[in-house]
């Protein structure tokens, strides 16, 4: 799976959680928790419009250990701790699943964009959950309702079991590296993937 | 954050234009008060960056505008329609009311800062119907409209 490739439908797309009120009472995952920078604006060398950070699970060995990195990765980042920062878990759907046209035909997918700046934030599974076309601040609303309902929650101490949630994919044995990226199909390994916040 | 569920309520409802034979307000007895959920919100969410991410801080106007939002559930809140609360990372507080049944599946209220107020529902065919950016005291009433429905008591 090369920089820029639609993920296999097949696969998992996951998000960490990183604020328990992010979680709703009925164990969906909160509006609050899709908004501000976390479906943000795309940069513009991006074929996308707006995209939301997340991670494929066929490239990921830990989802637990890794979600409790990331946190303890953004509190050293605080200048004052935060009270509420924690990995409460992650929310997580197939990528055929978050895969739709918007009533306004807008489109959604998933790309692989590994990432690989800067060093502390590097993930060879990161991925986007993109929207594609003309986006308008209303449609996010749709876009955030939908994805609440295909996104499904698991609580911290119980994400490892995503891989019997999703038998067919498999922890891939040579996880992609980030100074090692091939060929594209769409051209974007040529770029530089920096971090986005969220 | 102090409260005066009076004052709130002949605010509202002085507001004539806007009322109509349900779009009324009872202040709850102070016995029967539900606890307020921002208790902590100042010191977890008062400063920028809560997130690690660079979340704008809820300021403390936001989190009273959203105290007496809160307030003024009172009677939604002793049914049992429960929102879920939580802080978004662009300094707003979210209350969001989802069902799988009846007529409104979804109701969103953000809280923004300058006592704004904006909200969408979603009803059972997926429409969504928006309530543009209005001071709380406007967007009260047509939250409750919503919210009675919600509740089935339309």
């Amino acid at each position: 799976l090369a920089h820029g490739d639609a993920a296999d439908a097949a696969d998992c797309w996951f998000r960490n959680i990183t604020d328990l009120r992010w979680i709703n009472d009925d164990g969906t995952i909160s509006e609050q928790a899709l908004k501000g920078r976390a479906i943000a604006p795309a940069p513009p060398q991006m074929p996308w419009a707006y995209e939301m950070s997340g991670r494929l699970l066929s490239l990921v060995v830990d989802v637990e250990a890794d979600g409790r990195s990331f946190v303890e990765v953004i509190r050293t980042k605080q200048k004052k701790p935060s009270k509420t920062l924690q990995f409460a878990g992650v929310a997580h759907a197939s990528v055929g699943q978050l895969g739709w046209e918007t009533s306004s035909k807008l489109q959604t997918c998933t790309y692989h964009t590994p990432v690989d700046f800067p060093v502390e934030f590097a993930d060879p599974a990161h991925s986007d959950f993109t929207v594609t076309g003309p986006v308008e601040e209303s449609d996010l609303d749709e876009i955030r309702t939908k994805l609440q309902a295909v996104l499904k929650v698991l609580g911290a101490g119980n994400c490892n079991s995503l891989r019997a949630t999703y038998l067919k994919v498999a922890p891939s044995t040579t996880l992609s590296s980030t100074n090692n990226v091939t060929s594209s199909s769409n051209g974007m390994s040529a770029m530089r993937t920096t971090y986005k916040p969220n | 954050v102090t409260l005066d569920n009076s004052a709130l309520a002949n605010s509202i409802n002085s507001l004539e234009p806007y009322s109509s034979s349900q779009a009324t307000f009872e202040a709850p007895p102070p016995d029967t008060r539900i606890k307020s959920p921002f208790a902590d919100y100042e010191t977890s969410y008062g400063e920028c960056n809560w997130d690690g991410f660079g979340a704008l801080a809820i300021t403390c106007e936001v989190i009273e505008t959203a105290s007496q939002f809160f307030n003024f559930l009172s009677p939604w809140l002793r049914s049992g329609a429960n929102p879920s609360i939580a802080p978004g990372s662009d300094g707003t507080i979210g209350f969001e009311w989802r069902s799988r049944i009846g007529p409104i599946r979804k109701i969103f209220v953000e809280v923004q800062p300058s006592q704004n107020v904006r909200a969408y529902w979603v009803d059972a065919t997926g429409n969504i119907s928006r309530l543009p950016v209005r001071k709380l005291n406007f967007a009260s009433y047509k939250i409750q409209d919503a919210l009675n429905v919600f509740v089935g008591k339309a």
